[in-house]
């Protein structure tokens, strides 16, 4: 027969401010308050990365190296999200996209986009698109069919490079999102595989700069606003 | 009569300073393995340093307890390459300890936090003592593996295993003593140490429900009375307190009480079938084309299936609140990722002890197991300082 048990007051006074204390904690589980990149991230994983905090800081024109010991603006400030740091094989992207956000006052011209990219597929593998979306409009595509190097060349009209609005102290707001295609499934990690776009270089510069330094041919202007390459075939902007 | 009364008085005081064999054991192999150790760090990197030694063994997650205790907690992540990471996953119990042996001490963080490891380990070990039912070469197996076994560095470094097998054992004990409030408030500091604390909830309510079956009663009547039973109803509540202590802090300190949830995605963690997730981690290097080695995946694949065959063992044996607590302390872990299975499942005080009794049952096994775990402690130290995945 197992023993007797006679039930204790003074139990019963503890669990009940246990369970005003987990009340709290269920308040609290249930409302956090996060930043909205916060809870885009890591609560509803809607988003694939989580922004740094930067300056934005860009001197426009100036040609920006992602790899380090090579000649260019160097500082770390315009890597906002989903690139990861600085290496010899150029910033990597990781997730669904990656940002490049630069916070200058901009010229009433359009700019140009360049850089090089390349990115870890080969001809064996399907072409994979990677969209250029500036402050939310796509200004050009890059078709990688092999491992070689891409170098783009877009025109980012004014009207788009002014719709990123402006910062607290005035700036313009040009956030250049790079669209990578997903090439697997999730693993163990429920993270979607996708291809990973390898930054080496970029310049932003305003148009009438460039065509005066030769960056770009007067009938390169008149011919599109979308993406060049010279070392693989581009598309035409979607938009 | 008077002779006699005091013959049996002084036997009994010479008993009090006389000190049991299971008390002493874990401190002579402590202080063995910690020589050997360090006797294999001198010889393979030509150092004498003292410090240095425990630097180099205090690598992966000892960086990070290390810095929670020196800093406490992080703000915004910022960490990996990804720069999503921060100190927000580790459990803060451990490392306050380490902060308190800092204060009192003034030793460093890493000195202090690798003496208060040893320790606790050693008080860990004793602690257990009365669960091996008097199976002293069983015991001395445990013992042997804790501190000159292969994963020894979990047990000589800032790692939160030491107290989370200590505390696994003393709830253990008291649950054995029946001494289920106690049990329950040794949950609360599992709880806030690991989240598989919380575990140890359901335990408490296995352990009653089989005590009341041994001291003869029904299963219908321990339904009957469990609505009476104030004391399973506190300890049980107890066990999440520690958590929710550290919920509440990460409110305040991040604005996010799940962000040591929330903050896992930083290691690629998601929660998922823990079965799917086995089977992946399983096949991986074989889908590579890999039959010829032991990859990093298929090493946390077998120590979840070892935990898990274990935690099988352990009901056979009517053990039912280790085996739960067993078995869901490899699967939560595995329902994110298969990663570092191999430390998880050398965590969990039960599967050890489990593991102890079943292989110390034949002698011939016992005495071949002894000097196999001396070689590989040796054999892989140096692998550890080198930060191998393979061992985390």
């Amino acid at each position: 027969m197992p023993p007797l048990y006679r039930p204790r007051a003074w139990h019963l006074i503890v669990v009940a401010f246990i369970a005003m204390f987990d009340l709290v904690v269920l308040y609290m589980v249930l409302f956090p308050q996060v930043t909205p990149e916060y809870r885009a991230y890591y609560i509803t994983r809607s988003a694939s990365c989580f922004p740094r905090i930067i300056s934005g800081f860009y001197p426009l024109g100036e040609p920006i190296s992602f790899v380090p010991d090579r000649n260019g603006y160097k500082l770390d400030t315009v890597r906002w999200c989903g690139f990861m740091p600085p290496s010899t094989t150029g910033i990597r992207s990781f997730g669904d996209y990656g940002i490049i956000r630069m916070q200058v006052p901009l010229p009433d011209d359009d700019l140009l986009l360049t850089f090089e990219s390349w990115a870890n597929t080969d001809s064996s593998k399907p072409e994979r698109d990677v969209d250029v979306v500036v402050n939310g409009e796509n200004v050009g595509t890059l078709a990688f069919t092999s491992a070689a190097r891409i170098n783009g060349k877009m025109i980012i009209p004014q009207t788009i490079a002014r719709l990123g609005g402006k910062d607290s102290r005035g700036n313009d707001i040009l956030e250049i999102k790079f669209v990578v295609p997903r090439t697997g499934p999730p693993g163990t990690n429920s993270e979607p595989i996708t291809l990973q776009l390898r930054l080496e270089s970029m310049r932003v510069t305003p148009l009438k700069q460039a065509v005066d330094a030769g960056v770009l041919e007067a009938e390169d202007t008149a011919k599109s606003q979308g993406a060049d390459s010279s070392s693989a075939p581009a598309k035409k902007p979607k938009a | 009569m008077d002779e006699t009364f005091a013959r049996d008085k002084a036997a009994a005081r010479r008993w009090t300073w006389r000190i049991p064999g299971y008390v002493l054991l874990p401190f002579y192999l402590m202080l063995i393995g910690l020589a050997l150790r360090y006797a294999v760090y001198v010889r393979t990197s030509g150092h004498w340093g003292f410090n240095d030694y425990l630097r180099a063994l205090c690598v992966y997650d000892c960086n990070a307890y290390e810095r929670l205790a020196l800093n406490g907690y992080e703000g915004r992540p910022s960490g990996f390459d990804k720069g999503d990471a921060n100190n927000w996953a580790f459990f803060p119990f451990y490392s306050i300890l380490v902060w308190v042996v800092n204060r009192i001490t003034g030793l460093s963080m890493l000195v202090g936090g690798s003496i208060l490891t040893c320790l606790l380990t050693v008080w860990a070990a004793i602690l257990s003592w009365p669960l091996f039912d008097n199976k002293f070469r069983a015991y001395f197996l445990f013992c042997f593996f804790l501190f000159l076994g292969p994963f020894s560095y979990y047990f000589s470094t800032l790692y939160t295993e030491a107290l989370f097998i200590l505390l696994t054992a003393s709830g253990f004990v008291l649950l054995k003593q029946r001494d289920y409030v106690a049990a329950g408030a040794t949950g609360a500091l599992m709880s806030a140490t690991r989240s598989t604390g919380l575990l140890f909830a359901a335990a408490i309510l296995i352990a009653a429900f089989q005590n009341h079956l041994k001291d003869g009663g029904t299963i219908g009547g321990f339904f009957r009375t469990l609505w009476k039973r104030t004391d399973l109803l506190l300890a049980v509540a107890l066990v999440p307190v520690g958590i929710c202590c550290f919920a509440i802090y990460l409110w305040f300190h991040s604005g996010d009480a799940l962000a040591f949830v929330h903050i896992q995605r930083a290691w690629g963690r998601a929660f998922a079938d823990p079965f799917n997730n086995l089977y992946l981690t399983m096949k991986l290097q074989f889908d590579n084309g890999n039959y010829s080695t032991i990859s990093t995946d298929l090493a946390f694949g077998l120590a979840a299936i070892a935990g898990m065959a274990l935690s099988g063992v352990m009901a056979w044996k009517g053990k039912w609140d280790w085996a739960i607590f067993s078995l869901f302390g490899v699967l939560l872990p595995l329902s994110t990722n298969a990663y570092s299975m191999l430390r998880f499942v050398v965590g969990l005080g039960p599967v050890l002890i489990t593991a102890a009794l079943l292989l110390s049952r034949w002698k011939w096994l016992f005495y071949i197991l002894l000097p196999a775990m001396l070689i590989l402690d040796v054999l892989l130290l140096p692998t550890w300082i080198g930060r191998s995945y393979y061992l985390m």
